[in-house]
């Protein structure tokens, strides 16, 4: 019996390099960026926490392959807000001073954090959280199907009280806390 | 006497006057920004791919494989899992028709049953979703999971009823670690 084509439809489905290959990859990423917390930023101000508090998000492949990593503005997942944060109204309000890589083994990416607030005084007082992912694109080395992502998260407030121009502070004066964890 | 009390009344309110404006100027002044860092080693690898090899049209297949992951970091993780198209095809959480496909996972420590699998529960979609005591879990969760923790991660695939795709196809699946 003549079978046609159009009526079974064979799905060939793998996962390139290795459908003949079968080799088994580890890959992976680390950072030791989880959690930045900024408290009492300005609105209508701009500020690089890497000015503000020698502050970057440092990324590193620990794949024994090179990848491709991007890093993305998100908001949080209700179910990732922390220490009583809503989510950023504007995932415009952060920018990083670059987001796509191209990383070899062991290899580094990193960017400026920068948080951009805008002047309404509806912001004043205000807990927000912004989550930044970081993650490998497909097609980037021989472990095609699985990429891997970390979340950083960012969490500021903003001062109740509006400064002057004289009063505002951007960088070096800021308080710098640091905690490790674990502890 | 009599010109000495009203005066000292009104000393008395210009003293509470002053009083209340430096108060006043006090609050206004701009805090200091705080910055606080926690520091940490938030990391995470797996294994992989995983081949399904040849299906036809409408199977069901769970992976003969699973994927390792591990936090190889130095705090608790939870994991966040999403996929990403094939060109062609489009992910659905429900038994899936022409050019669709349903992509499931769940954490397990040895092959789970295809009946395992709940669309509500442990399929994939392009929007990352957090692993919880229910999501994307079996006998192990992808929640709260140890430093050096290792979790078995499996799939199971259901294949478009009709496709014109006769080419392999990559789905490709992303593991999001976020620190607890």
């Amino acid at each position: 019996m003549k079978i046609g084509l159009n009526r079974i439809y064979v799905i060939v489905l793998s996962f390139l390099t290795f459908a003949t290959y079968n080799v088994v990859e580890a890959g992976g990423l680390s950072t030791q960026l989880g959690e930045a917390v900024i408290e009492n930023l300005q609105i209508g101000q701009t500020y690089n926490l890497q000015q503000l508090a020698n502050l970057r998000l440092i990324v590193t492949n620990t794949s024994d392959y090179g990848v491709d990593l991007k890093m993305d503005i998100l908001f949080p997942d209700s179910s990732e807000l922390k220490k009583g944060a809503e989510p950023i109204p504007d995932t415009s309000w952060m920018k990083l001073s670059q987001s796509l890589f191209k990383l070899g083994p062991n290899e580094k990416a990193t960017s400026d954090i920068i948080i951009s607030i805008p002047d309404e005084d509806q912001y004043l007082g205000k807990k927000y959280q912004v989550t930044i992912w970081s993650h490998t694109l497909a097609g980037s080395g021989p472990g095609m199907f699985l990429t891997y992502g970390l979340k950083t998260r960012i969490i500021f407030t903003t001062d109740t009280v509006k400064a002057t121009k004289n009063e505002i502070v951007t960088s070096s004066d800021a308080s710098v806390n640091f905690s490790l964890k674990p502890e | 006497m009599k010109k000495t009390v009203p005066f000292f009344i009104k000393g008395v309110i210009c003293f509470l006057a002053l009083v209340f404006w430096a108060s006043a100027i006090h609050a206004a002044n701009p805090a200091t920004i705080n910055v606080t860092v926690t520091i940490q080693n938030l990391s995470v690898s797996a294994t992989g791919p995983i081949a399904f090899g040849t299906v036809t049209a409408s199977s069901v297949t769970v992976s003969s494989d699973s994927s390792h992951v591990v936090n190889d970091g130095n705090v608790t993780e939870t994991y966040s899992l999403n996929l990403t198209n094939p060109a062609g095809w489009t992910a659905v959480q429900a038994a899936p028709a022409s050019e669709q496909y349903c992509l499931s996972a769940q954490f397990n420590s040895s092959q789970p049953t295809p009946a395992s699998f709940t669309y509500a529960n442990h399929a994939l979609s392009t929007t990352p979703t957090a692993c919880s005591g229910t999501k994307f879990a079996g006998d192990q969760t992808g929640l709260s999971v140890p430093v050096s923790g290792v979790r078995y991660l499996w799939f199971k695939f259901e294949a478009p009823t009709s496709t014109t795709v006769t080419i392999e196809q990559t789905i490709v699946v992303t593991i999001t670690a976020s620190a607890v």
